[in-house]
């Protein structure tokens, strides 16, 4: 009969980002023991606090199936020689089904006798097998680990003690001194241990002990008992995820409660207000009705609702020495001129190999400057980016970013304002970081984005100068993050730029006056292909069908924004009735081209057409080539295709007057050029 | 409020410590500041109405003082470089203890460098290892030392046998 397998890992406190996926791992790694080892179950439920990695197997069987097969081997003239010898071929057939030699028997079929072994095995109990549940714990692999006692042993934190219980029975799993039992702990402060008598009784005991085993449920109670209170006080709170689920795992016990610190704080910006209670208190910054940050804030304790006073004003009280901090970071840093900032720069290290911030910033200002221009943009914006490229990492020495790295831009923008800097120049500081995750948000403002992407090519530039590489599993500067981010930004902002063309004219322009090392010879080539990839990367995530983005990926083009044109224009066609002709029209051309090595080296000449569906593509090509939208040339092509066709009926391409043949092939090549802005159509699949 | 720490220690100088060895430390300031209700550390009274304030208060200000604004960095930077020699000097003739002092004046030094932002990013991380290596040779010279005179603080015999492993 199938019973519910408990096994419960208890631990010292462990680090809550931690707790969640370590109880998913040992879930995981059970699953793949039990099946390894043929044990029928339902389903895995897990349960897991800061001192407690648990599952809960349903309906394990008892014991693995019986075995009673008849097993096939080789012939009788393979398995025997002609003295009646087992050969090699017997025994190891014998012995991969776990028996020997004299077990073997043979049969005929159609003629010929083949040995046979009766397989009957009783199935293994599932109290045996589950004692191999130590192996799981000394698999588990976790971000550090520690020894404690005098064991060699390591765990994520310290192991106290084990339950394992199937059904009603103690499966005694060893790990080091201890041996799995029925007793577990309650809450450290509130709880005694409880002795179980079922595996089932796992989670109503612990409530009456102070645990509430189920992290869902500890996060429900949380938002419930903060919905609460919120309500009660008409305040709003926003309760970042990240935050939340961290604090779920830092509790057995939850119970949330209101603080409040001196409005007097609240000159301080509402960034290091928030970081103080998040960063290192855990606090839920709270808001009015109006959504404005108020002098309150939310926390959740790790016990019941006694002696609440005292535990809030213990946690304001450690919450004003943090405002403290930063009210004198603050005050300090506005002291100061920005330039006062900006001249430190010159001893911040941007890389050791690479140089310091100010060198950086000089270098951005003249990719920043090169890339207005190309894109022409107004001269305010240029004017706004020169000043915003002189101050952008200025904030990284004052003493709040000290204090709050996460801060760095942010703080940037509030002191440039202060400053009495151009409200564009502010913004651009702090958005010169964005995104600051894959799919982040994107700089808004036009000097914002220009200042992120020059920042982010000299970052990328610098470090393949440098030689530091990204591999495919190796990208600790998260270079493709930032061309990612480039990509993403250009594509924004309708930005042009063929990375081919434009890299090698930067490093060009920056070679002799950076003490930086640029890259050389292909190098500027394998940065133009490792931002084209992270383009490949945005067609993936934004759903284009994946014969598309092969297409317009072979193409050579360059141009993130051309590219993510030509994969608009065919999709949006993709199912058109046109879409089949056309395609096969333009790959029918390619196909040619590259059977006759033609390479595009001859001028058309008119006097040689001596068919009107020669001069009839002529007119269309030439059309087409003064065509800039991609939409329009998709359409254009749409119209060519039948001159295309009856170009093909009436002329023999390979013609055997060499000139003739020449002149019909650069006609074709004209056409293949136009069709390459869109993509390699051959790659496209036609149904 | 969180009114002790419990800290392992598994290595050492580098060392892995066997049995792991901890320490546990209470906020006595903390824990009074509650039983007497004041909010400031300089509050709390020390005896007979003489407070904290009274006896810190002054000390704390000079410190501050000469760390964020009368420390001479270039008399600083020497200082380490002349606290480093001597170190390595001493554990050159396994002066265990004078050496270990003189790598905590490294320490304490580095720290007020930094406390006048007086050493950058990369540089920070030379100095850090600088003192690390000082701090490691130090441990392996101590551990050889008492090897030497059989760990005299173990007594049971199984016990030093744990501590020859921790060489």
């Amino acid at each position: 009969m199938a019973k519910d397998y408990l096994f419960e890992i208890g631990t010292e406190e462990m680090p809550a980002h931690v707790v969640p996926r370590s109880v998913k791992q040992l879930a995981d790694r059970t699953r793949k023991f039990l099946k390894e080892n043929g044990l029928k179950f339902k389903d895995i439920k897990t349960f897991a606090t800061p001192r407690r990695l648990t599952i809960l197997v349903e309906d394990l069987a008892e014991k693995q199936d019986d075995i009673d097969e008849v097993k096939k081997g080789p012939a009788k003239k393979i398995a025997q020689d002609a003295d009646g010898n087992w050969t090699k071929a017997a025994q190891g057939f014998a012995r991969g089904q776990g028996m020997t030699t004299d077990d073997i028997y043979f049969e005929e079929i159609k003629g010929t006798e083949y040995a046979y072994v009766h397989v009957q095995k009783e199935g293994k109990k599932a109290t045996d097998i589950l004692l191999g549940m130590s192996d799981i714990i000394k698999a588990m692999t976790f971000p550090t680990k520690m020894r404690w006692d005098s064991n060699d042993f390591e765990f994520v934190r310290p192991i106290h003690w084990l339950v394992s219980l199937f059904g009603s029975d103690v499966v005694p799993v060893k790990i080091l001194d201890i041996t799995a039992g029925r007793k577990t702990q309650g809450h450290r402060f509130l709880g005694d241990s409880v002795v179980l008598a079922n595996a089932d009784d796992y989670e109503d005991a612990l409530k009456d002990q102070y645990v509430i085993a189920n992290a869902e449920e500890r996060k429900d109670m949380i938002l419930n008992q903060m919905n609460e209170l919120v309500k009660k006080n008409h305040w709003q709170v926003k309760p970042d995820r990240d935050l939340l689920e961290e604090v779920t795992y830092l509790v057995e016990y939850p119970t949330v409660f209101a603080g409040s610190f001196d409005e007097k704080y609240l000159n301080i910006p509402d960034e290091v207000l928030i970081t103080s209670m998040k960063d290192n208190q855990r606090y839920f910054e709270v808001y009015d009705e109006n959504g404005k940050l108020i002098n309150h804030f939310i926390a959740v304790r790790n016990g019941n609702k006694d002696y609440l006073d005292n535990v809030i004003s213990g946690n304001e009280k450690v919450l004003v020495a943090r405002l403290d901090d930063a009210q004198f970071f603050y005050d300090e840093d506005r002291k100061y001129p920005l330039s006062h900032f900006v001249d430190r720069l010159k001893n911040v290290s941007f890389h050791d190999k690479i140089g310091s911030m100010a060198e950086k910033m000089q270098r951005v200002r003249m990719i920043g400057d090169y890339l207005a221009k190309r894109w022409g943009l107004p001269e305010n914006v240029v004017k706004d980016f020169d000043r915003a490229s002189e101050l952008y990492k200025f904030d990284l020495v004052t003493q709040m970013v000290g204090e709050f790295a996460e801060l760095q831009g942010v703080m940037g923008m509030h002191y440039a304002r202060l400053a009495g800097e151009d409200e564009e120049v502010a913004v651009a500081i702090k958005e010169h970081y964005m995104p600051a995750t894959a799919e982040g948000p994107l700089p808004e403002t036009t000097v914002g984005s220009l200042l992120s992407v020059a920042d982010k090519i000299d970052t990328i530039v610098t470090f393949f100068g440098a030689g530091m590489i990204p591999t495919s599993s190796n990208d600790p500067y998260a270079l493709r993050r930032y061309a990612y981010g480039i990509v993403r930004i250009l594509l924004n902002q309708k930005w042009s730029l063929p990375f081919n063309e434009v890299l090698p004219e930067i490093i060009n322009m920056l070679n002799g006056v950076t003490p930086a090392k640029l890259p050389k010879g292909d190098a500027d080539q394998e940065i133009a292909d490792f931002i084209r990839d992270r383009v490949k990367q945005y067609l993936q995530k934004n759903n284009f069908k994946y014969d598309i983005v092969d297409a317009v990926l072979a193409s050579s083009q360059q141009d993130p924004s051309q590219i993510l044109a030509a994969a608009n224009v065919l999709q949006l066609h993709h199912d058109d009735a046109e879409f089949k002709p056309v395609v096969e029209s333009l790959t029918r051309i390619d196909n040619i081209l590259k059977k006759s090595k033609f390479k595009g080296n001859v001028e058309i000449d008119e006097s040689l057409f001596d068919d009107n569906s020669e001069k009839e593509l002529y007119a269309g090509v030439q059309n087409l080539q003064k065509v800039e939208s991609l939409a329009d040339l998709y359409q254009g092509f749409v119209q060519l295709q039948p001159v295309i066709d009856q170009y093909f009926d009436t002329n023999m391409i390979m013609a055997k007057d060499e000139k003739v043949k020449n002149n019909r092939l650069a006609q074709l090549y004209a056409v293949s050029e136009l069709a390459d802005r869109l993509g390699d159509l051959s790659k496209l699949v036609i149904k | 409020m969180e009114v002790s720490q419990f800290t392992y220690f598994q290595v050492v100088g580098e060392l892995d410590v066997k049995p792991t060895m901890s320490e546990i430390t209470y906020g006595v300031e903390r824990l009074a500041s509650y039983i007497q209700d004041v909010n400031s550390v300089f509050d709390l009274e020390w005896g007979n109405g003489v407070l904290y304030r009274d006896i810190f208060k002054q000390p704390e200000y000079e410190h501050s003082k000469y760390a964020f604004e009368e420390s001479d960095q270039d008399q600083l930077l020497k200082f380490f470089d002349i606290y480093e020699a001597t170190a390595k000097r001493l554990l050159g003739q396994n002066l265990v203890h004078p050496a270990y002092d003189y790598i905590l004046k490294c320490s304490h030094t580095f720290n007020l460098l930094d406390a006048r932002g007086a050493v950058s990013v990369t540089e920070r991380a030379g100095y850090l290892s600088r003192i690390r290596n000082l701090a490691h040779e130090v441990a392996v010279k101590f551990v050889e030392e008492r090897e030497k005179r059989g760990f005299p603080l173990l007594k049971s015999a199984e016990d030093k046998k744990a501590g020859v492993e921790n060489g």
